[in-house]
């Protein structure tokens, strides 16, 4: 039996050849897109976890206890994990002093590096050649002794270093702590490590699944269409069979062992693309850093699960598949019309609608978990709703068609249309979930676009380099301080070219500030010296006459407001007092050049060491930071439409060539009764085109619907229509469709000639 | 004698249509009876009543003492595969295989070895005169060739009742007649009973008696009851 | 072409005149080649000597006498069994059929049930013929092919007429 359907299977003639390999093609696609969504989740977890030691802390739960463990080190590793910045790249830095030979050693390196050494990424050792030393080297004390191997780095391209200190130093680093291990696995949440431009790990791994599933459902559609190439043809061959007395079983599982050749066929081909596209997609930062080729792995439950379960799917569904040939051995012999689609086709679409509408009016549920059912439940509901309404849908636009037909190609397409909406709607399917997901992504994003983040706007404070000490905790009040720079420092800040300015904000607990345009009341307030002040116009003004000024204790955990404009209040602090308080932070107004920047940030690090407040930042990184998740959101969605379009295209093009192999008895019997090509061209165009048009028109439609409805209900924005690039691609995708269908016009001459009418 | 195959009081509807009101036919073993009628009287639907390949919506349909139509899709699938042969008009052969191995195919189906099944397939296909066309699709052979590797598979497995619908429609006269006359010879000689639709009366002329099938219901022309004869009152009457 | 059973058969419809036989005869069976007086009365004549017709009392008038014949029932009976009896089924049997199934038609028999029995018997005999083609020699087989292709055009024609045989009957009853 297995044999005879192998047989079957591959001796089938030029037309079931075909068949087998298109099919074998769009599963492969469909593999190759699973095979790679799942190494790239495997990717971002292996990544995730060699972020893990950066996250190493005291408390962390790979620490051994006291006196306590098996084979735990007795010495400790006295450590101090800080992030500094670079021309927008993140240096994740470690500085470490060992206790004795048995300290822990971070992953990557030979042994933790002695006072004066240090271990570097070999892109950090590359950007230390080539970056003046007063930008970026100085930071660092000490000499290179070797590079940190890819065990400790997250990315090729991660900036890491681990800086040998010894123990009386790492005693005036504030914040150092004491380690036993290093952590192998990031702890729960985020961690404490700043990777602001970038994913988290869970938000990543929902990312993928939703891709995997937006990409899946084109690719099935596709699959559906190429396994219905030939289908009459099949049927007949199936209905002969079970005429001479195949049961319905031994014909299942000859369909199945067909299906089974071809889905093994495309497992070959995926894997095969898998291996070839792992390279250049280990290059694209998905999380905003490239992966090493190799975390694009599977592991080898993955693999089997791959390779064994999409040829079974591929037989089930082929079983399924064959349930109305198993009913009748007269098979073709008699065909009757199908029965036209229901108006209930159109319920889930409005229920999608309804249910995002609702909410829009109401407003989103409470939970969250109850606002990702909401939203979950409405898109599902319309995507699935407008592949269920698409046939009624084209049927009861052909009918309107054919009632106020005039001309002969109009009716004859509309008729033909209304006879079978399911085959012509099935041609388009792909496409109508391709620009509703385009739709909806693009409107979204510009939408979300409009709420980049800006907390202080401004170019002057933008271009300011804060060195901030004082922290604001999460009950309000602030805590930290620094010690007054010393006169060195200040000279050689004022001296890099490019900086206009230096301002001390000084703290004094107890002192705040309400203003109700940053949004801030009773937020705790630093002082500041109204002769500094005026040397940095950036930052404000003093009132008139007034010695001292209250300003925000921190800039960066303001709302926005352009702080040019801003008069501070007047503090009442004399002269005196004010020199002896301690520092807030540090403010170094520059004109924005990189050279300035990065000057004066090093020589802030060497005053101030890692560890006392947070690295030195201005806010216009910061800003860029907040809104660095977007750009990933926005890069993983353009990749997500334009392969969707893709495939969807495949199936277009699939489903004209099917269609035009339906055609050819019909169409030369007309042709032979007097039909001209030219109309026979119109009528196929017809039959195409308005589905096409008039599927795509409500796809776009409800895109923008259900989007505007998200918008309000989430969002709180009001809907932006999205750039010129989404209108462009769109025209060009409907029209590349139009020109698919148009291609097959110089067939058709052929295809429909005389000799196809012949009583065979 | 007691007939081999019978339909008792079958109904049988399409849709609104029905093809078929209350028809009666029974046919003694080795008897070869025409069933003949104006198109669209349901020659072919009784037929398929009698062969199991519809279920009636009332009546009975008896083979061998058995009800027929009370067996189950896989049972009756196997009956026509075992017991059972088909030689239809056309689109009957399955195209992608070979003309030997569309002959061997019920006995592929019903298990047996491809060697064997190709041997028994092989001697049939000599014994109507297609040596050495094995090994051809069904689309390289003409229709007479095609009709006869059709009635090859009918016959490989030895089957008790041989059911043909308008064998010889789409052939021209002279490869008709050739069919006509292998079937009625090879029936014979295995002692199959055949059952013949047919509105083509030369073709008729080649079965033991007609009925006719008029209105959903099957009568004979000389008004005595479709019942079973035999083979040997039909011989007798040469 | 039997005349005496044709005559006999018009006769059941209605008791006539030789003279009004021989007119119908000519119409309906003629053909061009109408009936010659003599063979009418000869035949009545004889109807009437075997006891299948009887002859009324003589009307004077111009002409030979003018009898008024009326059937009898054996007469009856002798056309109910000349009606269903199906003809030896030979080639040229136009004529007959013709006959038979008009004067059906006339006589309000059931035209179906003689049309049954004529095809059963055609069948028969080509049953015949077949058999004969499959065991005889090659000239045997030509004629026997010969005779197969007349039959199948009678059983064409009886096909078709059964089809047509509603509008036969209103044709014929004017």
């Amino acid at each position: 039996m297995i044999r005879l359907g192998l047989r079957l299977a591959v001796s089938g003639g030029r037309e079931a050849v075909v068949r087998l390999v298109i099919v074998a093609i769009a599963v492969g696609i469909g593999v190759g897109l699973l095979l790679t969504a799942v190494s790239a989740a495997n990717a971002v977890n292996t990544q995730n976890d060699r972020y893990a030691w950066l996250d190493t802390s005291a408390s962390s739960p790979s620490q051994t206890g006291s006196g306590g463990g098996h084979g735990g080190p007795a010495a400790p590793l006295r450590l101090l994990l800080t992030t500094d910045e670079f021309d927008g790249q993140t240096i994740y830095r470690a500085d470490v002093a060992a206790t004795g030979p048995d300290s822990p050693v971070p992953p990557g390196i030979p042994q933790d590096p002695g006072p004066g050494q240090y271990y570097i990424s070999p892109a950090l050792s590359a950007l230390l050649r080539n970056a003046p030393a007063d930008e970026l080297a100085d930071r660092y004390p000490g000499h290179q002794t070797g590079l940190i191997g890819q065990a400790g780095l997250p990315s090729p391209d991660s900036l890491v270093i681990v800086v040998g200190r010894s123990a009386a130093q790492m005693s005036h680093l504030p914040g150092a702590t004491e380690v036993t291990s290093f952590n192998t696995t990031p702890p729960g949440s985020n961690g404490g490590v700043n990777r602001g431009d970038g994913l988290g790990a869970k938000g990543l791994d929902l990312v993928l699944s939703v891709v995997a599933l937006a990409l899946l459902l084109p690719v099935l559609i596709f699959i559906g269409t190429a396994t219905r190439l030939s289908a009459a043809r099949r049927e007949q061959r199936f209905a002969a069979m079970r005429l001479v007395g195949a049961t319905p079983r031994q014909v299942s599982l000859i369909a199945a062992v067909e299906s089974a050749v071809a889905a093994a066929a495309g497992v070959a081909i995926g894997f095969g693309l898998f291996f070839v596209l792992r390279v250049p997609l280990a290059a694209i930062p998905f999380t905003s850093q490239p992966f090493f080729p190799a975390e694009l792995s599977l592991s080898l439950p993955d693999i089997l699960a791959v390779a064994v379960g999409v040829p079974a799917a591929a037989a089930v569904v082929a079983r399924l598949a064959l349930r109305r040939v198993n009913i009748s051995p007269l098979g073709v012999t008699r065909r009757v019309t199908p029965a036209p689609p229901r108006a209930w086709r159109v319920l889930p679409l409005l229920a999608g609608l309804a249910d995002l509408g609702f909410f829009a009016v109401h407003g989103e549920p409470a939970s969250n978990s109850g606002q990702v059912l909401a939203f979950t439940t409405g898109f599902a509901l319309i995507m699935i709703g407008l592949v269920i309404a698409g046939p009624w849908l084209t049927m009861t636009g052909a009918r309107v068609l054919a009632r106020r037909a005039s001309r002969a190609s109009t009716l004859i397409a509309a008729r033909r249309l209304a006879d079978d909406p399911r085959a012509a709607f099935r041609a388009v399917s792909g496409l109508v979930l391709a620009l509703f997901i385009f739709t909806v992504a693009a409107a979204l994003i510009a939408t979300q676009d409009t709420k980049k983040v800006t907390p202080v706007d401004g170019a002057a404070a933008g271009n300011t380099l804060i060195d901030q000490f004082l922290t604001i905790t999460d009950g309000g009040s602030a805590t930290g301080s620094a010690p007054p720079p010393p006169a060195t420092v200040l000279t050689r800040l004022r001296k890099i070219p490019g900086v206009q300015g230096v301002v001390e904000f000084q703290a004094d607990p107890g002192l705040t500030i309400t203003n109700p345009q940053l949004q801030i009341q009773g937020f705790p307030a630093a002082v500041v010296s109204c002769a500094q002040l005026a040397g940095v116009p950036g930052l404000g003004r003093c009132p008139a006459g007034a010695a001292a000024a209250k300003v925000p204790a921190s800039l960066t955990d303001i709302g926005g407001g352009n702080l040019a404009e801003f008069t501070w209040p007047a503090a009442d602090v004399p002269a005196r007092r004010l020199d002896s308080l301690p520092l807030a932070s540090l403010d170094v107004a520059t004109n924005g050049s990189q050279p300035a920047i990065e000057q004066a940030r090093t020589v802030l690090e060497n005053a101030y060491p890692a560890g006392t407040g947070s690295p030195p930042h201005t806010l216009g990184e910061d800003t860029a930071a907040a809104n660095g998740a977007d750009n990933a959101f926005q890069q993983l969605a353009d990749v997500v439409i334009l392969t969707s379009l893709a495939i969807a295209g495949c199936t277009l093009a699939v489903s004209v060539a099917g269609g035009l192999a339906d055609r050819k008895r019909p169409f030369s019997l007309l042709r032979l009764t007097g039909a001209r090509l030219g109309m026979l061209r119109r009528v196929i165009v017809l039959e195409s085109a308005v589905p096409l048009l008039a599927v795509a028109a409500v796809a776009i439609g409800t895109g923008f619907t259900a989007s505007a409805m998200y918008a309000t209900m989430e969002m709180r924005l009001s809907l932006v229509s999205p750039g010129a690039a989404y209108y462009i691609l769109t025209s060009a995708g409907i029209v590349l469709a139009l020109v698919l269908i148009l291609a097959t016009f110089p067939m058709l001459r052929r295809i429909t000639g005389p000799e196809t009418a012949r009583t065979e | 004698m007691n007939a081999i195959i019978e339909a008792r009081g079958v109904v049988k509807s399409f849709g609104q249509t029905p093809a078929l009101r209350g028809a009666c036919i029974a046919v003694g073993p080795g008897e070869i009876v025409a069933v003949m009628g104006p198109s669209g009287s349901g020659k072919s639907t009784l037929l398929h009543c009698l062969s199991g390949i519809l279920v009636p919506d009332q009546g009975e349909a008896w083979f061998a003492g058995q009800r027929l139509d009370t067996l189950t899709e896989t049972q009756r699938s196997e009956v026509r595969r075992d017991k059972f042969g088909f030689v239809f008009q056309s689109g009957q052969l399955v195209p992608e295989l070979t003309a030997e191995e569309n002959v061997a195919l019920p006995l592929l189906l019903g298990g047996a070895r491809r060697a064997a099944a190709l041997a028994e397939a092989r001697a049939w296909l000599g014994r109507l005169g297609l040596d050495g066309l094995g090994r051809r699709r069904s689309g390289e052979l003409s229709g007479g060739q095609a009709q006869r590797v059709a009635l090859a598979r009918g016959m490989v497995g030895g089957p008790q009742v041989l059911f043909a619908d308008e064998p010889t429609g789409s052939l021209d006269s002279v490869s008709g007649e050739m069919v006509m006359s292998l079937m009625t010879r090879a029936a014979r000689e295995q002692g199959s009973t055949v059952i013949l639709v047919t509105h083509d009366a030369r073709v008729a002329a080649y079965a033991d008696r007609e009925v006719i099938v008029r209105d959903g219901t099957v009568g004979s022309l000389t008004g005595a009851a479709p019942s079973a004869g035999t083979a040997q009152s039909s011989e007798a009457a040469r | 072409m039997s005349v005496p059973l044709t005559l006999l058969g018009l006769l059941e419809r209605e008791p006539s005149h030789g003279y009004d036989l021989k007119r119908d005869y000519d119409t309906w069976f003629g053909r061009g080649k109408p009936l010659p007086y003599g063979q009418v009365y000869a035949t009545l004549s004889r109807l009437a000597r075997d006891g299948k017709a009887i002859a009324g009392p003589a009307e004077h008038g111009e002409g030979p006498d003018r009898k008024r014949y009326a059937i009898t029932e054996a007469g009856i009976a002798d056309v109910e069994r000349w009606l269903s009896e199906p003809a030896a089924p030979e080639p040229h049997l136009q004529t007959v059929l013709f006959a038979k199934v008009v004067l059906a038609l006339m006589l309000d028999r059931s035209a179906d049930r003689y049309l049954d029995a004529q095809r059963a018997a055609h069948l028969r005999r080509m049953r015949e013929l077949t058999a004969l083609k499959e065991r005889g020699d090659l000239m045997d087989t030509l004629l026997a092919d010969h005779g197969l292709y007349h039959l199948e055009a009678d059983l064409r024609w009886i096909d078709h007429t059964a089809a047509r045989l509603d509008t036969l009957a209103q044709a014929v009853r004017q």
